[in-house]
């Protein structure tokens, strides 16, 4: 699978290859314990990047998996992965705009969304799956705890102007200075990159060398339920990262941010 | 624990008519590899695959240091276990043998003999963003 994905450079990582803690973390939150929404299901796995999600949902009963994802060296990879193996997965190039076209088409039972919401438009995106006729939903988010921020009394009393308002989460907006691998996804920079990588590039067809900064929505975890509230979705159960991990790229999981959600689509 | 780690530097050369065609010298860890271009706008990826240990290493490219040495060669593009990083290669640093206190940062055209060093952190996949499963 590395193989097809990243080619014959891949060829002495994967002979020796030893998956991280924070790897097995996920794959034990988000697959092992999530079996009931993936066995018998048909799966849209939506920003699927390397594809070993969908692999590993193929591998744990899924009927049909579908990857979502907008780099195309990714989707060739992993299609000719699948086709090699005549496996029940197929990879689509796209954005996360195309996911409710996607599981009308291929009659998605669970969307997989890890890691999605401070990167798209995930309300947008929830509402679409909420509005579909997808049953489950797997999500891994990497959301603040509420207690970070603190209302000014200022904000307070704004909030407060009707009684029954309180503050229920905060969405932080930050730019991420020379962003590069998700510049694809960028509404503004979408038709600026290289459609295999997602890297901007410059007229020679480089990576951009100047700053790109892209804009990020970081939410606080009052912000995320309360919004699975309000859209009427029915949290099954959410498991908060309690594992310390060190072998990671990103500070998420460092920082033990990480939650693992099973969430029903009530009809 | 040594972890199996692979480099790819995507190198094109130009040179006119009257010029000695350049060549690229490749080294991580105790692995080599070489490339004597024979063209104009030649473009070919030069590999290395390393087994290192965890920590910091660094991925050198010689432009060759011969006497008759000219024309220029641009880095376009730089893969870490298979996976194009983009932008981070910007990071590399270039210097020129002739001028060995003038780092460049962020310099990928090496228009004199020198050398261009990128530092890597091993194991790849929890130290690039994009490398591997992570």
């Amino acid at each position: 699978m590395a193989q097809h994905v990243w080619g014959p450079d891949a060829t002495a990582m994967v002979e020796n290859h030893k998956p991280q803690d924070a790897l097995l973390m996920k794959y034990q939150h988000n697959i092992v314990d999530m079996e009931q929404a993936l066995k018998g299901k048909r799966i849209l796995d939506i920003g699927c990047n390397h594809g070993l999600w969908s692999y590993m949902a193929h591998r744990h009963g899924a009927e049909h998996v579908v990857g979502l994802e907008p780099r195309g060296m990714f989707t060739k990879g992993l299609n000719a992965f699948a086709k090699e193996y005549a496996l029940p997965m197929e990879f689509v190039q796209g954005y996360d705009t195309d996911a409710g076209k996607l599981i009308d088409q291929h009659n998605i039972d669970t969307v997989l969304l890890m890691s999605q919401e401070s990167l798209i438009q995930w309300e947008r995106l929830m509402y679409d799956i909420r509005n579909s006729r997808v049953e489950w939903i797997i999500m891994q988010t990497a959301a603040f705890p509420d207690e970070w921020l603190q209302p000014s009394d200022e904000l307070k009393q704004w909030i407060g102007q009707h009684k029954d308002k309180e503050a229920k989460g905060y969405t932080v907006q930050y730019r991420v200075p020379n962003a590069t691998v998700r510049s694809g996804l960028d509404p503004i920079a979408k038709g600026k990159v290289d459609p295999e990588t997602g890297y901007r590039l410059t007229d020679k067809g480089q990576p951009e060398p100047n700053e790109v900064s892209e804009i990020r929505w970081t939410k606080s975890r009052g912000y995320i339920e309360n919004f699975l509230e309000h859209a009427e979705f029915e949290t099954v159960k959410v498991t908060a990262q309690d594992e310390e991990v060190k072998q990671t790229v990103g500070s998420d999981a460092l920082l033990k941010l990480m939650q693992w959600w099973l969430i029903r689509n009530k009809k | 624990m040594l972890h199996p780690t692979t480099v790819s530097l995507t190198v094109r050369a130009r040179f006119s008519q009257d010029q000695t065609a350049p060549g690229v010298k490749m080294r991580l860890g105790d692995s080599r590899s070489e490339h004597q271009f024979t063209h104009d706008q030649e473009q070919h990826r030069i590999t290395v695959t390393a087994d290192l240990n965890e920590g910091q290493h660094t991925v050198f490219l010689h432009y060759n240091s011969t006497a008759d040495a000219q024309g220029s060669v641009e880095i376009v593009q730089m893969h870490i276990q298979g996976m194009p990083i983009g932008r981070p290669m910007y990071d590399g640093t270039y210097h020129m043998w002739d001028e060995p206190n003038n780092e460049i940062q962020g310099e990928l055209n090496m228009t004199r003999p020198g050398t261009w060093r990128y530092n890597l952190g091993v194991p790849a996949h929890t130290n690039h963003y994009g490398v591997g499963f992570a």
